[in-house]
Order: C-alpha cells, then structure tokens, then sequence
C-alpha cells in the first residue's frame, strides 16, 4: 500500500562527495528491493515536482537516503540541517527478485540502490567506481555483510585506476563462469550502463539496470518517465525501476 | 449540511471535485478511497491508441511543469476491457476522447458509451500535431465534433475540454455550447518551450509541451471568469490547483467545478484536502451551498 508521510531529518554526514541522510517517518515506509519514494517539501513550490529516490537504509521508520548534490533539489537537500521535515511518498515501483548471492556494479552515486539491494542478499561480487575516493561509499559495511568488493576510481586515488567496467571486465575475462547462474544488477551513469550492456551480451550475462528519469506521478499516472526499450515505451515508475539489460534501449 | 452537489447535465456530482485527464492511474487510488470525489476524468483515449512522444517528456520549470507525453493511450477497445478497474473505483467516470477527425471522436464516444458516466472532448491537446489544438482552435470543427459526440451519446453529459492558447477561446466554447455541450473544461496546458542553454536542444524530446502548474493558475482564473460571462453553461476549472484555496478562487471566478491536475504529483493526497478544506471554508462562513460562491467575485 502507497502512502504519504513526513519525515524529520534526524542526522546528515558528509560522506566524500555525497551527504548520507538520516530521516524518521511518521509511518514506516515498506520499501523492498527495486522500489524507490518520492521525496518533496511543503516549501519549495518552486521545486515543483517531487523528486525519486532509492532508499540506501530502511529500519521501520528510519529511512536513509545517499545523495549527490547535482541539481536543484539536491543541492537545497545538502544545505537542510537536522529537524527539517520533509514529505515522503511510497513505496514505489515494482519490486524485484535479488537472489541470495549476485554480482552488484555500481558507478557513482549509482552505488544507493545497489547498497539497499545488499541488505536483501547473503552476499556476492560488489564492484564499485567513482571518479574518486570522495564517490566510493559503503566498502568496509559491504565487506561486512559477506561481499567481495572490488572498487575503481577514474583517478586511481582509491582501488584500481579506470573505470568500473573495466575492473568488472578483468573479472570476467580472468574467471570466466564464475558468475554462472547469478544475476547481475547494475547502475549508473548512462555511458557506463551501455558499456555494461556490451559486456552483457559478450559474456551472455543474467543483467538488469536501475534506470532513472524525469518523473511526475511515481505511480504510472502521467507517462512522463518512459524510456524506448525493444517493446516500445516503457515506464520507468511502474514497469521498473529495474529493467533486463537486453531490452532496454540506451541513446 | 452543506450542499456541495453540482450538476453536469443529466450527471450530478456529489461534490465539485474531479481528478483531471492524464494525472492518475488507478494505482493512485491506494492513496486514497476515491468515492469522496464528484468524478474523475480518464487518460484521453482514441480508437486505435497512440505510442506517445519522444522522451524526455516532462521538465520542470518555475512553479509549474511542461509536459510532452504525446496522449500515450491503448485505444478504445483495451480501455473498455479494462473498464472494470474503473468502476470499482466507486466515483463516477468521465472518458476524455480524442481523434483524428469529427468521425473518430464520434466512433470514440459510441464504443464506450455505456461503460462510463460522461465524455470530455480533448480538442485542446498541445503536443500532437494530428488531432487535438487545432480543432480546440476553430469553433468550426468544435462545434462539428462536438454535435458528433453529442448525437453518439444521446443525453449522457458531454464536456468540451478547451485550450487556452487561442485567440477565438468564447468563439469555441459557444460553438461547443451550441453543439451541444453540457459543460467546458477551461482549459488545457499552456504551450510552452524549455531549452538546454549547454546543447541548445529543447529540454523535451517533443521540441515544446504544455505548462501546467502554479504558474498557470491566474491565467486560468481569468479565463474561467471571462467565460463564464459569455456562455450559459457551466465552467469546469483546471489549472495549478494545489490547495483548497486554490480550488476556492476558481469557484468565486465562475467555476461550477474543478479538476485537480498536475499538482498531484507532489501532494497525492490532495483531492482528500480540497474536499474538506472546501467543506471547512463554507461552515466557518456559515454558507450552505457551494452555490452561494459561484461567481460570486466582486468587480
């Protein structure tokens, strides 16, 4: 069942490049894997429509959110201090089937849904890239849980220099069948998913993407956020937000 | 008790509040128990369903938002095999329709005629180039869809959905009014065109879309007020509706309704809050009939 709900910001840490925030809720909010909330404030009419975002943490009425300051709303969500109330709107989208142990590729603030995705799973290959240490989140709490984690900075300055694909790839091609048999999810910035999805159909993988846009409703009502795939339009908000690899269309 | 109740020809509303075209799916109804509503309007639907628009296809601009969807629809026989969904929703049901000619608008209207409560001709849509604004544009072809629709349906209620971007607005609310209309919807979106100062290309992959929004409310307002002087049938008002005041300005301007739109999406629990802060208003005022504010505005 959707439902609305305040939420009081709790804590906010700067973690590198992205802000981690703690929120309570009035009502626990059910998020499971794949699914994400809308996120608006009573103030900002002039941020007229709310926003989608994946959880990182859910614990009944604690949610947490990682962000990246890139655009309006996030920027203004990086200066709110604790005891700022905003409204929450949820769960969203269709949830998915994690499997207990799968191969997660995270690029930048990609890492989020993939990070909430974890809690459900017993374990598996992590990969994880940024452009630097300031973009890689989550490592030791990974290692933690049961996963391999394998992290890549564009600049080298933590982990492997290059991109995350190209680590995933050295992965593949030194143990390949390694990964028969699990599914594969990824996310991130949209040139690093194609290359994903080459790699995908190379290596004939089990592949599915986190995919994000504009949105409206979050509830399939507007049909602002379709996305071309192989079957036509499809809507990031119900008929996703994960997608197999081989039907999506990336421009 | 306060009478909210208000007529659309031979349909009466148990209150003037309606969910406008192209906002909701029926999964917005776990938000809410839709019965509190006067009625709600459908996604706009032709016979043979349309694709819809290149994406991007919303974007959000100062208190508003363009949209380019394209009237993405499965046409009319997928809608009518659905129809059930939108029953149960206990709230009458308004098909807005849509089409490439006066015929299909006609054939549209025939095939769902007792599957819903009332019609809502889309002439008015910004962002398809085959059907929809330019009909809204000439009181010729409104008046002629219109008496189309009008003699598919016999007495079923019949509103006429206009756009507000046109320089023969009255011309075409009376051509649809002597068509044969029950009601207008004033209006549609405003066209608009957002652009990316860093590629020079529009924001939306439709090139330009329709405003809607806060920023859109005062021009709607006046069109409702300039309307409802003109013609002698009632007003439906849409436009930027994101409180019940908001709601209450369209029916002092001359609204005998309105439709709550894009204003959903940030707040999906709004219809709830326009019904009760509307009954609030009226009781702290001591007025019992929603009719009492009418057109009530003072000049």
């Amino acid at each position: 069942m959707k439902l609305k709900s305040k939420g009081i910001l709790k804590k906010k840490s700067k973690e590198g490049n992205y802000f981690l925030f703690t929120f309570e809720l009035d009502s626990p909010m059910p998020l499971m894997p794949g699914q994400f909330l809308m996120l608006t404030s009573d103030e900002s009419i002039g941020l007229f429509l709310p926003r989608p975002f994946s959880p990182v943490y859910v614990d009944g009425r604690i949610l947490e959110l990682l962000i990246k300051p890139v655009g309006k709303m996030t920027n203004l969500l990086a200066e709110y201090e604790t005891g700022k109330e905003m409204i929450f709107i949820g769960p969203l989208g269709k949830t998915i089937e994690v499997g207990k142990k799968g191969v997660l590729i995270a690029g930048g603030i990609g890492i989020a849904p993939l990070f909430f995705q974890s809690f459900f799973m017993e374990g598996g290959l992590f990969f994880i890239g940024g452009k630097n240490r300031n973009e890689i989140y989550g490592v030791e709490k990974l290692k933690s849980k049961g996963f391999e984690v394998f992290v890549s900075t564009d600049d080298g300055s933590i982990g492997k220099r290059g991109f995350v694909t190209n680590a995933f790839e050295e992965f593949l091609k030194k143990s390949p069948g390694k990964l028969r048999g699990l599914k594969v999810f990824s996310c991130g910035p949209k040139e690093m998913l194609k290359r994903m999805q080459e790699i995908g159909r190379i290596y004939d993988l089990n592949l599915f993407f986190y995919l994000e846009e504009r949105m409206g409703c979050g509830m399939g009502g507007c049909k602002g956020c379709a996305i071309k795939t192989n079957n036509g339009y499809k809507l990031v908000c119900i008929d996703g937000p994960v997608f197999r690899a081989d039907e999506v269309i990336i421009d | 008790m306060i009478n909210l109740s208000i007529s659309i020809g031979s349909l009466k509303l148990k209150n003037p509040i309606m969910l406008a075209s192209g906002v909701w799916e029926i999964q917005l109804s776990e938000m809410f128990d839709f019965s509190i509503l006067g009625a709600v309007v459908l996604k706009g639907v032709n016979l043979k369903g349309k694709i819809g628009n290149l994406p991007p296809r919303i974007v959000e601009t100062p208190c508003g938002m363009l949209n380019s969807i394209g009237l993405e629809n499965p046409g009319t026989d997928k809608l009518i095999s659905n129809i059930n969904d939108y029953k149960a929703l206990n709230v009458p049901i308004i098909a807005n329709i849509f089409g490439n000619s006066a015929d299909e608008y006609g054939e549209v209207a025939r095939r769902l005629l007792n599957y819903v409560d009332g019609f809502e001709i889309n002439i008015s849509c910004p962002n398809v180039k085959e059907s929809g604004i330019i009909f809204g544009r000439d009181p010729g072809s409104a008046f002629d869809i219109t008496k189309k629709v009008r003699n598919s349906i016999g007495n079923k209620p019949l509103i006429v959905k206009l756009t507000p971007d046109s320089d023969k607005i009255l011309e075409v609310a009376k051509a649809a009014e002597d068509g044969g209309a029950d009601a207008i919807s004033s209006s549609n979106t405003f066209t608009g065109l957002a652009i990316d100062i860093e590629t020079f290309k529009p924001m939306l992959g439709g090139l330009s879309g329709g405003l809607s929004g806060p920023a859109i409310k005062p021009l709607s307002i006046y069109r409702v007020w300039t309307l409802s002087k003109q013609i002698g049938i009632p007003i439906i008002g849409i436009g930027g509706i994101i409180s019940p005041e908001d709601a209450i300005e369209y029916f002092i301007a001359g609204a005998s309704a309105v439709q709550i739109g894009s204003g959903l999406f940030r707040n999906p629990t709004l219809p709830v809050e326009v019904v009760e802060g509307l009954i609030k208003y009226l009781e702290k005022r001591h007025i019992n009939s929603i009719n009492n504010i009418i057109g009530k505005l003072e000049v």
